[in-house]
């Protein structure tokens, strides 16, 4: 799918991004299609970081509005976030519609990344309902929870890409179908294994404790935690491990999960085994989330925030767990009465899971639909 | 030292038995009473437990959490010398004071080996609390997950889950078949490095209706449901500990499952036990775990079935638990500093010598609310007291100086413990240990950490031919001299 979305990069010569400010740029042009011109008018800055800014645009051939997101481009290396962002194709993860460079007075070199628009993110999803002192409503938590495990199940299986900087920030939310997708892949990275990773990344509410301890041979089970801790948030309104600086952060997980057994530090980093923490007890978890939880959601909490990296669940077991039972349900339908985003339309995702799991994440009825009778294990 | 364990018994009263016969040399000194090796189950007073923790001195906690916990366990010692575990329940656990006396009535009916057992309560006013053996080497918990210098052998995982099993069916034969969050925290390990229940997890808390502390994941599917448990949610809470032994670690018994279900043995063993036991015996604890941890509690398997299960298990059965934990056994002892040394000797002189030195800077620290007496005559008469018996201390005119420091104790304006020290020795002095003690003991009251008491405590005890209490002192004496010296060297 990817290659034939081809987006050959062109560079244009321009200013910086000011609102009103429009950038034309070429696309096509290889193997006999026709060169065709896009424009794009830049109408608000949307986010800034350290890797440059991300601003709202509308494309004046088209009318459609983009995500334009600049970051400064070393002319010694190709960009890695392209890289990934050109092979990757899911509902669940932002797409890249096109790319281009762009220079500057100071002959500085810059990439934009033209990707599609959502206007919400998880983030300020959960703002409005802690400003209106709500809880988010379960089939939501749901909901976003399914698609974002949906979209790791993806990235991790098939490009095998490991995030590296989930949070809620950086989990975008249609608020019309909501359908959420994974953006941001600035810190995003194939991991190969045995091979040594920098353990500086990840933002420090959603860090995996490995990431703390310093593991440069993580997996991508890091992405995993960082899931558990936006489903903890999910549940509860507010981040469940809220650590005022690295170390802290340690503590705070610890006070909730009780202090990491030895096996488990060793599990984590090895070379840490011979290191004395506090020892204290786990929290109970009925103290953590309020009394009315489903069993199912501490059940998906505590299989997501294991220490031992290796016990935690995969993204696709995540998608089969019982919390998401609900969203199965052949007449599950939004609370507005209109249907769900598409949940069940997997692809190479599969490839590779077991015949009982592929049979938990088609629904009977989907099935039947799609005719996929064929799925059904000899023996159930 | 006595002779140990040499095979595990199949039943508990042939294991009951044979306890009574290997404590036999240390019982020629306990009260008749305790021929059955523990006294029968009583009520103490607030007095009693209060003086027995030095009034519930925060440095006598022992349980987690520390001072924050709800209900907070504290050591302590009888005046009889007995070692023991207080367990203070807050306020609003027991509003019943009836209810809570029948339940802990009942419970301490209970004398087993495999169980801490409960020697008494104390139900005054709005106190409630509990009173059980002593265990002197901490926790499953800390031995499985937080060890210091060795990881748990594999034969001690074994025999720890056997004895675990054996006490359940010794209480589930005596009608008590549920215990209340049974999880790695509620084993501890006597002096001999032998694994027991706490017979706290029998008491049922009357309001606070939560059955489980931790982790919800953690807890029988039937308590979700139904928020109620049944003997058989213990056997599955038995199966989370089978659980533990087998990791090293906390996985949520359905993700256990999962591994166990797709032959993902490895990921579930902990990596410290490697090479130490046969694929088959991997596979039948792992096998038992996943029948305890049945959805449908009726088919899991009982007590009974778990002993018989878990007897043929055993390994190396011929080798104390002691040494398969590497645990100090009472008999070896750190080297004793000079004033240990003094006392264990019971050279008095030596033992004066120190206490001139020491002098009064030990009583600093000690609360003494002097503001209002500062100024009367008592305050003075009170004062002059102690200066003559210093003076006759000094002198080594042990006769008047207990005459006068019993005159400060008796005033009673001023609480110090260097006087009752004094004065004890006074008494060692002039052969009178029984009154020695009494006054080491009414010095740690005072002041639960100096380490002075509790050694002029062990040259009462050996004074009185209490060798065994002697040496249990003598080893606290030992610690907190240790502790103090290691906490002033980081100033």
């Amino acid at each position: 799918m990817a290659d034939d979305k081809e987006i050959s990069a062109s560079v244009v010569d321009g200013n910086d991004p000011v609102t009103g400010h429009i950038i034309s740029t070429t696309i096509g042009g290889k193997n006999g299609e026709p060169k065709q011109t896009i424009s794009y008018m830049a109408e608000r800055v949307v986010g800034t970081g350290s890797f440059g800014i991300v601003f709202q645009a509308k494309c004046l051939e088209t009318g459609e509005t983009v995500a334009i997101k600049k970051v400064l481009q070393d002319r010694r290396y190709k960009n890695r976030e392209l890289q990934l962002m050109r092979v990757m194709d899911h509902p669940n993860v932002i797409s890249l519609k096109h790319c281009f460079f762009s220079t500057t007075s100071k002959n500085e070199l810059f990439l934009n990344l033209v990707m599609e628009y959502v206007p919400e993110t998880m983030y300020r999803v959960l703002k409005h309902y802690s400003n209106a002192n709500q809880r988010m409503p379960l089939i939501y938590v749901k909901l976003y929870m399914y698609q974002i495990f949906r979209g790791l199940a993806y990235i991790h299986a098939v490009p095998g890409v490991c995030h590296r900087d989930l949070k809620p920030q950086n989990l975008l939310v249609d608020p019309l179908t909501h359908q959420v997708k994974l953006c941001d892949f600035g810190s995003a990275k194939m991991l190969v294994k045995g091979e040594a990773n920098i353990s500086y990344i990840c933002s420090r509410f959603y860090r995996a404790p490995e990431l703390i301890f310093g593991a440069t041979e993580y997996t991508t089970s890091i992405d995993i935690w960082s899931a558990g801790c936006v489903l903890a948030e999910l549940l509860l309104g507010q981040p469940l491990f809220p650590g005022e600086n690295a170390v802290d952060q340690l503590v705070e997980i610890i006070k909730v999960l009780g202090t990491p057994t030895r096996e488990e530090i060793r599990c984590m980093n090895p070379s840490y085994t011979d290191f004395r923490f506090p020892q204290i007890k786990a929290h109970p978890w009925h103290k953590v989330f309020h009394k009315r939880m489903p069993p199912e959601a501490i059940d998906l909490a505590s299989r997501l925030l294991q220490y031992s990296p290796s016990l935690r669940c995969t993204a696709l077991e995540a998608c089969a767990h019982p919390f998401f039972d609900d969203l199965r349900e052949p007449n599950a339908r939004l609370p507005n009465g209109r249907p769900f985003p598409p949940l069940f339309n997997f692809k190479q995702e599969l490839s590779g899971a077991s015949p009982e799991i592929i049979n938990k994440l088609i629904p009977e009825h989907v099935k039947r639909q799609l005719g996929l009778n064929f799925l059904h294990p000899a023996g159930t | 030292m006595g002779c140990q364990c040499t095979k595990l018994a199949p039943c508990c009263w042939d294991s009951q038995f044979k306890a009574a016969v290997l404590e036999a040399p240390d019982v020629e000194n306990e009260e008749k009473s305790e021929v059955d090796y523990l006294p029968a189950f009583r009520e103490f007073t607030l007095e009693q437990l209060r003086n027995a923790t030095s009034g519930f001195a925060v440095e006598n906690i022992v349980s987690e959490h520390g001072e924050k916990a709800p209900n907070v366990v504290y050591k302590g010692k009888l005046e009889n010398q007995r070692r023991i575990a207080v367990k203070r329940f807050n306020r609003m656990a027991w509003p019943d004071a009836r209810q809570f006396l029948e339940e802990a009535r009942s419970v301490g009916q209970l004398r087993n080996q495999r169980l801490v057992n409960l020697l008494g309560c104390c139900c005054e006013d709005d106190e409630r609390l509990l009173v059980a053996e002593f265990m002197p080497n901490e926790t499953l918990a800390k031995h499985l997950f937080h060890w210091e210098t060795q990881p748990m052998k594999w034969a001690m995982r074994l025999r720890v889950v056997l004895h675990l099993a054996q006490a359940l069916e010794y209480c589930t034969s005596k009608g008590r078949a549920l215990y209340h969050d049974l999880n790695a925290y509620r084993i501890l390990f006597d002096e001999d490095g032998n694994p027991r229940l706490s017979s706290f997890g029998l008491m049922k808390n009357s309001r606070d209706g939560k059955s489980y502390s931790t982790n919800l994941a953690f807890t029988p599917p039937e308590y979700l449901r139904t928020g109620r448990v049944t003997p058989e949610s213990v056997i599955y809470s038995f199966g989370t500990l089978l659980l533990d032994l087998l990791s090293g670690k906390h996985i949520p018994p359905s993700h256990a499952l999962d591994l166990i279900r797709d032959r993902n043995l490895q990921m579930l063993t902990d990596s410290c036990l490697e090479g130490q036991f046969s694929d088959d015996d991997g596979t039948e604890l792992v096998r038992l775990a996943s029948r305890c941890l049945q959805y449908e509690p009726r088919e899991r398997p009982n007590p009974k079935s778990l002993v018989s299960a878990l007897s043929a298990l055993q390994k190396e059965t011929e080798v104390p638990s002691h040494v398969l934990m590497s645990i100090q056994h009472s008999a070896s002892c750190s080297p004793l500093t000079p004033l240990g040394e003094a006392c264990s000797r019971r050279d008095l002189t030596a033992i004066h010598e120190i206490l001139e030195n020491i002098g009064y800077k030990d009583d600093e620290g000690v609360t003494n609310e002097l503001s209002f007496q500062m100024w009367t005559d008592q305050m003075q008469e009170t004062l002059t007291s102690k200066k003559k018996g210093d003076a006759a201390f000094k002198q080594k005119d042990f006769g008047i100086a207990i005459e006068c420091y019993s005159q400060f104790i008796d005033v009673g304006t001023m609480v110090s413990p260097t006087v009752f020290a004094r004065r004890s020795l006074c008494y060692l002095m002039s052969d009178m240990p029984q009154e020695a003690l009494n006054d080491a003991m009414q010095a740690q009251i005072v002041s639960p950490v100096w380490h002075v008491a509790p050694y002029l405590q062990a040259a009462a005890l050996s004074e009185l031919g209490m060798e065994n209490e002697a040496q249990a002192a003598l080893k606290d004496g030992t610690g907190l001299e240790a502790k103090r010296n290691s906490g002033s060297g980081q100033k």
